[in-house]
C-alpha cells in the first residue's frame, strides 16, 4: 500500500511563478524517499504542500487512502521537521517533545511514557529539563525529532534539517536519522540540496528540477544510470564530466571511438551493445560524460588498453590522501548540466575543465603532461538535444 | 585595553549621565529637604522631613495617588491588549499597510495638547458626540466629575496604545515563521498559537510596553490637565498634583515639589521592582 500518493502535484503561485508542475509520486510504507534537487527547484514547495502549508494549485495528495488537499496540517497525520529546528524556546526538551501529545489531549501517564521512550531513542533522557538555548546545534534537531516521532505519524517530513550543523556532526546525525527512521519504520519524506545526503539516507532518491521531476531510483541505480544530462552531473562529486563528443565506428576494423575535442577514445564494442539506441546516433554529436573514478593516471595503471587514453596537462592537483583529485583541460566543448549551483566551468572557449579522481600513487604535478586512462566501458552517453539518456 | 583608550571612551558618557541624571537626582534630594518658595530663591531652609510630613497628611495627594494607580490598573493592560489585537490583525493585512499605519500611529504623532484640545472638543456643546449625545437623549452633554474620570481613560488608552501596537507588530516581524508553522501542524489553533508561541516571543517587548507605560501613567499631565484644569481636582494625577503644589498662590514651594518627585520616583521604583527583578533573572537565566 502507498503511504503518500502525490498525483500530478502543481504549485502555481499568485504572481504566476510555477513552482512544481505536475509532480507524481508514491512513498511505498515504511519508505525513506529523498526529493533533493538544486537551489529554487521547488523540492521545498513540494515538501510544504504535503504538509499543508502551501495550498495545492492543481492535483491530488493522498494520505493512505484519502485524500488530504484540503486538509488542515493538523489533521493529515504528518510530523514535520524543520530547518531551524522551530523549537518552542520557552519550553523545556521534555515540554517541547510532550506539546503536540497534550495537544491531542494524550492522558498525562501515557504522554510521559511516550516522551521518555522517544527521548531514550535519540538518546534526550539526560536534557529533558533543559531549555533549547541550552542545547548544542545537534541536540536541538534531536528535540525536533522527538516532537517528531513521539506522535507515531503516518509520514515525516524533513526539510533540510542537517543544514544548520557543522559538516562533522552532518555526518553523524546523517546516520542518526536513518537509523531511527529504520526503528521506528515511518514513511519519511526527506528534502535536501545535498546529495550526498540523498545518495546515503534514501532508499529511493527523487531528482527535481526547475518543479519537473528528473528521476527517482534507488541511489546505487541514479548514480550508475542517470536518465538524463542533469542527474548524471548533479548525483556524484566531484561531478561526472559532460563533453559534446562524436560517436565513430570504423568502417574495416567494426570497431567504436569516441571523437573528444581532437582526441580519440576505443569504446569496448559491449557498451554499444547494450544501448543499441547507439546506433542511431554514430556520426552525430552526443553528450558524453565519464565520472572522475573512471580515470586513471597511465602510469599508475599501465596495463590499461593503449587506446582508451587521452593526453592532458594537469592544473590543479587536490591530494586528500585516499585520493587525489586531479583538474586538467581537454579540448572538446563541454556541457552544461543546467544546475544552477554548479560552478561556471574555468576555461576558455576552446577547452573544458574535466576532473579525475585519481589513485594516491599518481606523481603527477601541476604542470605536467601525463597520459589519462579512460574507463571507456563506463562511458555515459546522452541525446545532445534532449539531454536524456541512449538507452535503447 | 590601554588606559587611556578606555577612558576617552567612556568619560564624554558618564560626564553626560552625571550632569543630567546623577546631578539633578541628587538636587532634587537635597532641595526636598529644605523650605524653598519662589519668592525666596536664596535662602532656602532646612526643614527635614517637613516637606514630606505636609505632602502625606494631605487628602488631596491620596486622592491623586489612588487616581494615578487606578489608571495604571485600568490603562496599561487597555493598552496591551488593544495594542496587541491591532498588531495582530495588522500584521495579516498584506496590502496597503503603510496607509493604516500611519492612521493608526496619529495619536503618537499628535502633540498631547492638542490631541487632548481636540478630544475634549468632540464632547463640548456643537462636538459631534455632545451632538449625537444630545440628539439621543435630548439632555445636552456635560462633562462633571462623575463622567470626567472616564473620559480622560479613553483619551489614554487612546493615546498610549499606538506605542504598544507599534512595539508588537515590530516584535511580530521577528516571530521565526517556521515555530507558528510547526505549532500548526503539532495541532495549535489561533488561541494556541498565540499563547504558546507568539506572546512567549512578545514577551520582552509586553514587559518593556508595561514598564514603560506604568511610568508614563505616573507623569500624565497634559491630558488630564486639559480635562480638569482646577475643577474636578479628584480627578488630578499626582503629576498635575506636584505641578499645582509647586507653583500653587504664585509663592511655588519649590521644596515641596522636589519632595514630591522622590516621593513619584519611590512609588514608581515599588511597583517596577517585581518586574526589574523577573527580567534580571531572565537575563541570567538566558546566560546560563
Amino acid at each position: 500500500m502507498a503511504a503518500v500518493t502525490l498525483d500530478r502535484v502543481t504549485k502555481i503561485y499568485p504572481n504566476g511563478f510555477q513552482a512544481v508542475t505536475d509532480l507524481s509520486l508514491e512513498l511505498v510504507d515504511g519508505e525513506f524517499l529523498v526529493l533533493v534537487g538544486p537551489s529554487g527547484c521547488g523540492k521545498s514547495t513540494a515538501l510544504r504542500m504535503i504538509a499543508g502549508l502551501e495550498d495545492i494549485s492543481d492535483g491530488e495528495l493522498k494520505v493512505g487512502d484519502r485524500r488530504v488537499n484540503e486538509v488542515e496540517p493538523k489533521d493529515r497525520d504528518i510530523a514535520m521537521v524543520f530547518q531551524n529546528y522551530a523549537l518552542y524556546p520557552q519550553m523545556t526538551v521534555r515540554e517541547n517533545i510532550a506539546f503536540p501529545l497534550k495537544l491531542r489531549k494524550v492522558g498525562k501517564s501515557d504522554l510521559h511514557q511516550q516522551v521518555e521512550e522517544a527521548a531514550q531513542i535519540l538518546e534526550l533522557t539526560e536534557q529533558l529539563d533543559k531549555k533549547p538555548a541550552q542545547l548544542s546545534g545537534g541536540q536541538r534537531q534531536r528535540v525536533a525529532m522527538g516532537r517528531a516521532i513521539v506522535r507515531r505519524p503516518a509520514l515525516f517530513l524533513m526539510d533540510e534539517p542537517l543544514s544548520n550543523l557543522d559538516a562533522k556532526l552532518r555526518v553523524q546525525m546523517r546516520a542518526d536519522i536513518a537509523g531511527i527512521q529504520r526503528e521506528l519504520g515511518v514513511t519519511t519524506f526527506y528534502v535536501t540540496h545535498d546529495q550526498v545526503e540523498a545518495m546515503t539516507m534514501g532508499d529511493r532518491v527523487a531528482v527535481i528540477k526547475d518543479g519537473h521531476l528528473q528521476q527517482v531510483a534507488a541511489p546505487e541505480e541514479l548514480y550508475a544510470d542517470p536518465d538524463n544530462v542533469f542527474v548524471a552531473a548533479f548525483i556524484g562529486s566531484p561531478s561526472m564530466n559532460l563533453y559534446e563528443g562524436v560517436l565513430r565506428q570504423d568502417g574495416t576494423s567494426g570497431g567504436y571511438t569516441v571523437q573528444l575535442g581532437s582526441q580519440s577514445v576505443a569504446v569496448p564494442e559491449s557498451a554499444v551493445a547494450a544501448r543499441p539506441a547507439l546506433h542511431g546516433h554514430l556520426g552525430q554529436p552526443i553528450v558524453v560524460g565519464i565520472r572522475p573514478e573512471d580515470l586513471e593516471d597511465a602510469a599508475v595503471q599501465p596495463d590499461h588498453p593503449a587506446d582508451q587514453r587521452i593526453s592532458a596537462t594537469v592544473d590543479v592537483r587536490e591530494a586528500l590522501g585516499a585520493e587525489t583529485l586531479m583538474h586538467f583541460s581537454i579540448d572538446a566543448t563541454h556541457v552544461d548540466s543546467g544546475d544552477p549551483d554548479a560552478l561556471d566551468e574555468l576555461g576558455d572557449e576552446s577547452s573544458s575543465r574535466c576532473t579525475a579522481r585519481l589513485s594516491p600513487l599518481t606523481e603527477a604535478r601541476v604542470g605536467d603532461a601525463i597520459q589519462i586512462n579512460i574507463n571507456a566501458a563506463k562511458f555515459h552517453f546522452f541525446d545532445k538535444a534532449t539531454h536524456l539518456a541512449i538507452r535503447g | 585595553m590601554n588606559k587611556r583608550t578606555f577612558w576617552g571612551f567612556t568619560v564624554p558618557s558618564v560626564a553626560v549621565m552625571l550632569t543630567l541624571m546623577v546631578v539633578p537626582l541628587l538636587a532634587t534630594i537635597w532641595l526636598g529637604f529644605q523650605r524653598l518658595t519662589l519668592r525666596d530663591l536664596q535662602n532656602p531652609v532646612f526643614i527635614g522631613f517637613g516637606n514630606y510630613r505636609d505632602i502625606l497628611s494631605d487628602p488631596e495627594f491620596w486622592s491623586a495617588a489612588r487616581w494615578t494607580i487606578l489608571l495604571v490598573i485600568i490603562v496599561v493592560p487597555l493598552q496591551l491588549v488593544l495594542g496587541l489585537t491591532i498588531a495582530l490583525l495588522l500584521d495579516r493585512v498584506k496590502r496597503v499597510r503603510s496607509i493604516y499605519m500611519a492612521a493608526l500611529l496619529m495619536p503618537m504623532v499628535v502633540t498631547p495638547v492638542v490631541g487632548s484640545l481636540v478630544y475634549k472638543d468632540l464632547f463640548e456643546r456643537g462636538g459631534l458626540i455632545a451632538w449625537i449625545w444630545e440628539s439621543i437623549t435630548d439632555d445636552p452633554f456635560l462633562v462633571t466629575s462623575g463622567n470626567v474620570r472616564w473620559l480622560i481613560i479613553i483619551q489614554l488608552v487612546w493615546a498610549v496604545t499606538p506605542f504598544a501596537f507599534i512595539t508588537f507588530f515590530a516584535g511580530l516581524q521577528t516571530l521565526p515563521e517556521d515555530r507558528v508553522e510547526a505549532a500548526q501542524i503539532d495541532g495549535a489553533g489561533f488561541w494556541r498559537q498565540l499563547w504558546h508561541v507568539t506572546l512567549p516571543h512578545l514577551r520582552t517587548l509586553v514587559l518593556f510596553v508595561a514598564l514603560i507605560s506604568i511610568m508614563d501613567m505616573y507623569r500624565v499631565y497634559d491630558q488630564v490637565f486639559v480635562w480638569t484644569g482646577n475643577r474636578f481636582t479628584d480627578a488630578h494625577t499626582l503629576a498635575v498634583y506636584n505641578v499645582r503644589t509647586a507653583t500653587a498662590f504664585d509663592i511655588g514651594r519649590l521644596g515641596k515639589g522636589n519632595a514630591m518627585s522622590i516621593l513619584t520616583v519611590i512609588g514608581i521604583f515599588v511597583v517596577l521592582i517585581p518586574f526589574l527583578y523577573r527580567s534580571y533573572k531572565d537575563q541570567i537565566a538566558e546566560r546560563n
